[in-house]
């Protein structure tokens, strides 16, 4: 068994749920409703108060957010100078005091203006949902919920934020009733409920929404949940306790999670939201084979985990129209320019290199090699069209060969773009690669191998990444291999050179390498799962990864990542080396 | 025992994604535990963009109220030597002090083979699982990048105290929760 860090799970805490107000059944329901993309303010109903006594009367308003920009050079929030936003596209809904069914139900205006019809001389109150819901064409479905309340539900079931008016009475005539979400602070802390947080939320994910829709008008998207609470803290533990870590996407789960905590909130951090809101388009329009794990900038990473990263942030960048990236806590914080920010070696393993190229195709300021602009639409159509299909791992290389694919005018700015950052020209396998970040095994970004028995040398390379993150160049060596007829493969891996390896304490393998191997085709997986153990590729064994695919590998194009899961493990013995090297050899099996 | 912010996402990250139960050698991971925030195959981002500054921790012996603990703070450059600046703060300050002797901004010089070691005491003050923040700061050509975590300190089994959100949390005719929130009219 492979060693990994033991993480004890925090004790739930079950919160006892107060149910507020009569339960009856509802008249309507409760749910959002589908919107329009251009609703008009208002759910119908004519006007009150004029000579037919029953007519009901229209409430209308604008529902806003308050907004504390952030201070010169990010450092910090400045309150003093709040903002009022409007809650765009969210689900207004006019409830009954005595029973809170919902009586009518519209979705806020691009100006944040509603409008709801209600009975005359009626109890009632407005509601805004924290969501963004539409049916048809486009159709979209955000959630802002809490994660720390109400824990025994499943995530997709905890609860909602909604911003709630005081009852009052319907009267006799229409009226104006605007509603606004206020941030709490008091001066120097909060001393209020945060309310503007979830809608600051909503609103920065339905801005990255428009973007989409700037290229592709009739996008579906797919739902999204996002997670907030003020407990949601930078600790590691129980998502239920708020110990998120950090701000982050859940691939496959579609579950964004968002630090509320006042060491380091991140609310009202625009860029920081859209960042990970463009891990979500990653993962619901095209495609990411990022490995994850920690990244700083300046970090020569993993050329799948750079390109990731660089590209959420440059998405942060292209939907809120800002370059300036900034995450701040309340009292400090820092930028990140996305226009001429620098930081480590430039290359196709610095995610900086990877935002200012997208980020530079799209915007229509030049600086230095950007002379030029191509919008959004070819971009989204590279990323949801050819990169969401490379047979290589996804990368700057991939993403540049998608565009070139998708939009040969773009190809000129493209290349100078990419020359600029030190970038070869090359397909998505990035031949000709010679900038190799001044780390060992970094080059060449893909070896070809074939099925023909040939034993290839490739070698793994901590390099810098003292922490055992795994996610730096040279961690994983990258093939590919072409197989032109159905077969069965057989790996033979073996590290060279054990003798080098600390001596082998039969009780502990940290101190011993283990190999493993990932295996891709098109994007899909191509590793066997075995029941009961590691899939295939993936074995804990000792000094070797030795398999016979139990599955059979279709002829096409094949992209592996080679490791030494040494390197990914944070408790490798201290005296392992930082370079090991492996045999490699694969053949078709009889 | 150790604990690092940065395995953690590490190991979720080579967790890989929900319908990829590779790139782990945990066998737990990936196997379809129903607790989905137990597992740490749970697939994760990255996370956003950090300063060049990796922060573990050792929290030493068994906390107990009213007695000191020491934590051993790690901290490590992981982009070059830089000079830091490391700051330990209790939000919550009726959970845990410091004792008068204890600095609470601290410079150091970090490279990214040896990390600088600090160790940090605090008193609690109550059960429950109890949060030291740690922050570290790093100048760098771009302008002062910022590390946050915050330390758990379990004493005794009980959870953390929550953060009074302001909202309350209600049940809806239809069975939906929500955290209602107050609006300010006008």
């Amino acid at each position: 068994m492979c060693a990994r860090s033991a993480f004890p799970r925090a004790a739930r805490r079950v919160f006892l749920l107060f149910a507020a107000g009569v339960l009856l059944p509802a008249c309507g329901g409760g749910g959002g409703g589908g919107g329009t993309a251009d609703p008009a303010p208002g759910g119908g109903g004519g006007p009150g108060g004029g000579g037919n006594p029953s007519a009901p009367v229209t409430i209308s308003g604008v529902a806003r957010y308050q907004f504390p920009p952030p201070r010169v050079a990010c450092g910090g929030r400045d309150f003093a100078a709040v903002e009022l936003r409007p809650i765009r596209q969210a689900t207004v809904q006019l409830l009954a005091e005595a029973d809170d069914a919902v009586l009518d139900s519209v979705v806020t205006d691009e100006t944040g203006a509603f409008a709801v019809t209600a009975d005359r001389d009626t109890r009632v109150y407005l509601r805004v949902r924290a969501e963004l819901k539409r049916t048809g064409v486009p159709a979209w479905d955000v959630e802002v919920r809490d994660n720390t309340s109400n824990t025994t539900a499943p995530l997709a079931q905890r609860p909602l934020y909604v911003l709630d008016t005081e009852p009052f009475d319907s009267g006799t005539s229409d009226m104006t009733r605007d509603v606004t979400a206020a941030t709490g602070w008091g001066g120097t802390s909060y001393v209020g409920p945060r309310a503007a947080a979830p809608f600051a939320i909503l609103d920065t994910a339905y801005s990255a929404i428009r973007l989409v829709l700037s290229a592709e008008p009739e996008a579906t998207f797919a739902p999204l949940d996002i997670f907030w609470s003020p407990d949601n803290r930078p600790a590691e533990g129980d998502v239920a306790d708020g110990d998120i870590a950090t701000s982050h996407y859940r691939p496959g789960q579609r579950q964004l999670f968002l630090l509320g905590a006042l060491d380091d909130p991140d609310e009202f951090d625009e860029h920081v939201v859209a960042h990970e809101w463009g891990h979500y388009y990653e993962d619901t329009f095209s495609r990411s084979d990022s490995i994850g794990g920690p990244h700083m900038l300046g970090d020569a990473l993993d050329m799948r985990v750079a390109f990731g990263e660089g590209w959420a942030t440059a998405l942060s960048g292209m939907a809120l129209a800002d370059p300036l990236y900034c995450d701040t806590t309340l009292t400090s914080g820092f930028p990140i320019n996305i226009e001429g920010g620098g930081g480590g070696t430039p290359g196709w393993f610095n995610e900086i290199s990877v935002l200012r190229i997208v980020y530079d195709l799209w915007d229509t300021e030049d600086d230095g090699a950007d002379t030029g602009s191509i919008g959004f639409g070819p971009i989204h159509a590279a990323m949801t069209g050819p990169q969401a299909t490379t047979p290589a791992f996804t990368s700057i290389f991939s993403f540049a060969e998608a565009l070139r694919t998708i939009e040969p005018a773009a190809v000129p700015l493209l290349d100078a773009l990419l020359e600029e950052a030190d970038i070869s020209l090359s397909s998505a396998f990035g031949e000709n690669e010679s900038n190799g970040g001044q780390r060992d095994d970094a080059l060449p970004v893909y070896t070809e191998i074939a099925p023909d028995g040939t034993t290839h040398v490739l070698c793994s390379s901590r390099n810098t990444d003292a922490g055992g993150d795994g996610n730096k160049l040279g961690a994983h060596r990258f093939l590919r291999m072409s197989l032109t007829r159905p077969a069965q493969l057989h790996f033979d891996i073996r590290t060279r050179d054990v003798a080098s390896l600390p001596p082998d304490d039969p009780g502990d393998d940290r101190d011993q390498s283990d190999p493993d191997i990932l295996i891709l085709r098109n994007g899909q997986v191509q590793n066997a799962s075995v029941p009961g153990e590691n899939p295939q590729g993936f074995s804990p064994d000792a000094n070797q990864e030795v398999f016979t695919t139990s599955n059979v590998l279709q002829a096409g194009e094949y992209a592996m990542a080679l490791t030494e899961f040494r390197y990914s493990d944070p408790d490798t013995h201290p005296d392992y080396p930082d370079r090991t090297c492996f045999d490699v050899t694969v053949t078709e099996a009889s | 025992m150790r604990f690092s912010i940065l395995p953690v996402l590490a190991c979720l990250a080579l967790a890989g994604c929900n319908d990829d139960p590779l790139a782990t050698n945990d066998p737990a991971a990936g196997s379809g535990s129903a607790d989905e925030e137990a597992a740490p195959a749970a697939a994760t981002s990255a996370g956003k963009p950090a300063a060049p500054i990796a922060i573990d921790y050792d929290v030493i012996g068994t906390p107990v109220v009213g007695q000191p603990v020491g934590i051993d703070v790690r901290v490590r450059a992981t982009s070059g030597d830089a000079p830091v600046r490391l700051s330990y703060r209790v939000l919550d300050p009726q959970s845990m002090t410091f004792p008068d002797t204890q600095a609470r901004e601290l410079a150091l010089r970090v490279t990214q083979r040896e990390p600088a070691v600090r160790q940090v005491t605090v008193v609690p003050q109550r059960e429950g699982r109890l949060y030291l923040n740690v922050t570290a700061e790093v100048d760098t050509a771009d302008g002062t990048l910022l590390r946050s975590i915050a330390i758990p300190v379990q004493v005794g089994s009980a959870g953390p105290a929550r953060q009074e959100p302001g909202g309350i949390l209600k049940q809806e005719p239809g069975g939906e929760t929500v955290i209602s929130l107050p609006a300010d009219e006008g």
